[in-house]
């Protein structure tokens, strides 16, 4: 390589056109990386601060994948089905013997429920209470949830069109399903209880400690709650219901049965199968945020005379020696 | 044989657009319903984004993995600009290590892709709780595993349609 005068030395070197071009397009070739990486990096974060962001398109893809997924999803109901048929039939006899041995106590339970219910509007009415009442918006059907780890969502086929909105609870036949969180026309996107960003206020059924069902991305959830309330009182079996708080689920919902107290926080199962959930209901917020009647405005007041101030009180000088007395002694 | 660029017909644009429909087909694929407790099918999608920038990079340009990764995206319901992000930093490490190796050999192909594979799930697992959604680390760290083992799969796959690409050619 030959060096070059001193007084040239800035003026690139003398190439082929084909070398430059190729360097040139290097280049403009990283440049263009860097640009779409940032880019990237731009809407990651954007969504940090406006996680609604893309909910339009996502609620598209939802419409899209809908039909798909029925189609696909199909075969699979057909033959859960089939089997489901044949195991019936296999154990017809047997089954028949329990089916009556509980029906007997659940019409034990539902003659005790109604006497209750009645004491229940009773009190109710003597007390004037207020309870809001559960209402349905849709009703459609959930397909299994997508095979990708990071969410665990289900799409539904009612949407916008049904009066379906975000963040609307849904409910399936065995318990709590999740809540709406994108929405297509015809179809929305549901976060499943086992997702890692659902969390359910809870209660223990039986003895009303409340607490947090946090999805962890696997089929069992956690149940959180205050150590404080007794740990040692939760037992594997024990259901655990909605406990209404935070005014979106409608209190006394199955949410699921805890399975493992020997883990710290217990794991839950929850009631209604995520990968199964089949006929489900949208309802709306039970307790929604209350539209306020604005106060009426305060009426001015007029200008008081403010009192001359009087000298310093005599408080201070107390205060100070007090203070100062401890440092002077030895 | 004439040398002069032509503008290219319909059969060249589809063979252009083949590495893409594929991965976005993939990306379709992992949101059908499977009756799985976990999320274990293996992220296809981004197994052929690495499969095709190593065996025609100038079919899968650092943009067009950005578009399919935000594609990805919209039909997993995952943070927008999540797998945007993953897909063109898969391409550029697939450059920057198609460029040092000397030999290709099947193992060590796989030995480097699993690596990086995981090593993207990781990545994936800071990000969440970068944008304040954090995550267990199991379930993402399961599929990068079962993405990893799935490698010849995905490779098999763009063999097969490869070789199509080059008998049209």
């Amino acid at each position: 390589m030959s060096r070059l005068p001193d007084e040239v030395r800035w003026r690139p070197a003398k190439r082929s056109s084909f070398a430059r071009r190729d360097s040139n397009l290097a280049l403009i070739g990283a440049m263009l990386s860097g640009v779409v990486l940032a880019i990237a990096l731009i809407l990651l974060l954007v969504s940090k601060v406006n996680p609604e962001q893309g909910r339009l398109l996502r609620g598209a893809a939802a419409d899209v994948l809908q039909p798909v997924h029925a189609i696909v999803s199909a075969p699979f109901r057909f033959f859960g089905a089939v089997g489901g048929a044949v195991a019936n039939y296999w154990r017809a006899g047997s089954r028949v013997g329990e089916l009556e041995a509980d029906l007997a106590e659940a019409r034990k339970q539902a003659e005790r429920a109604r006497q209750m219910e009645a004491d229940i509007a009773r009190l109710d009415a003597l007390l004037k209470a207020a309870r809001p009442e559960r209402r349905l918006v849709a009703s459609g059907m959930a397909s299994a949830s997508p095979a990708s780890a990071a969410t665990r969502t289900a799409i539904i086929s009612v949407g916008a069109h049904h009066g379906v909105r975000p963040r609307m609870p849904v409910i399936a036949a065995d318990g709590l399903a999740g809540r709406v969180s994108d929405v297509g026309l015809g179809a929305a996107r549901i976060i499943l209880l086992t997702d890692a960003s659902s969390r359910v206020p809870v209660k223990v059924e039986r003895t009303g400690w409340t607490g947090l069902a946090v999805g962890r991305g696997t089929s069992r959830m956690e149940f959180q709650f205050d150590t404080a309330s007794g740990s040692d009182l939760i037992r594997v079996g024990d259901r655990l219901v909605t406990s209404g708080d935070g005014g979106l689920f409608p209190p006394g919902v199955p949410v699921g049965v805890v399975v493992d107290v020997s883990t710290n926080p217990p794991r839950i199962r929850p009631a209604a199968n995520p990968t199964g959930l089949g006929m489900v209901r949208v309802e709306a917020p039970w307790l929604p945020p209350p539209d306020f009647i604005p106060a009426a405005p305060a009426p001015a007041e007029a200008d008081r005379p403010v009192p001359p101030a009087s000298t310093a009180p005599a408080t201070t000088a107390p205060a100070t020696t007090a203070v100062s007395s401890p440092v002077g002694r030895p | 044989m004439n040398y002069a660029p032509s503008r290219p017909d319909s059969r060249e644009w589809r063979r252009r657009l083949i590495p893409a429909t594929t991965v976005a087909a993939a990306s379709l694929a992992i949101t059908l319903p499977l009756p799985l407790a976990w999320g274990l099918m293996p992220n296809l999608a981004l197994l052929l984004i690495l499969v095709w920038a190593s065996v025609q990079p100038r079919l899968m340009p650092i943009w067009a993995a950005f578009l399919l990764g935000l594609l990805h995206d919209i039909f997993t319901a995952g943070p927008f600009g999540l797998f945007g992000l993953l897909f063109p930093l898969t391409v550029l490490a697939v450059r920057a290590g198609d460029g040092r190796l000397r030999t290709r050999m099947m193992r060590t192909d796989w030995l480097l892709a699993a690596i990086l594979i995981l090593a993207l799930h990781v990545l994936a697992w800071q990000l969440f709780a970068l944008i304040g959604q954090p995550q267990p680390p199991l379930p993402l760290l399961a599929q990068g595993v079962v993405t990893a083992f799935a490698f010849p799969l995905a490779l098999a796959l763009a063999a097969l349609l490869h070789r199509r690409l080059v008998e049209e050619a």
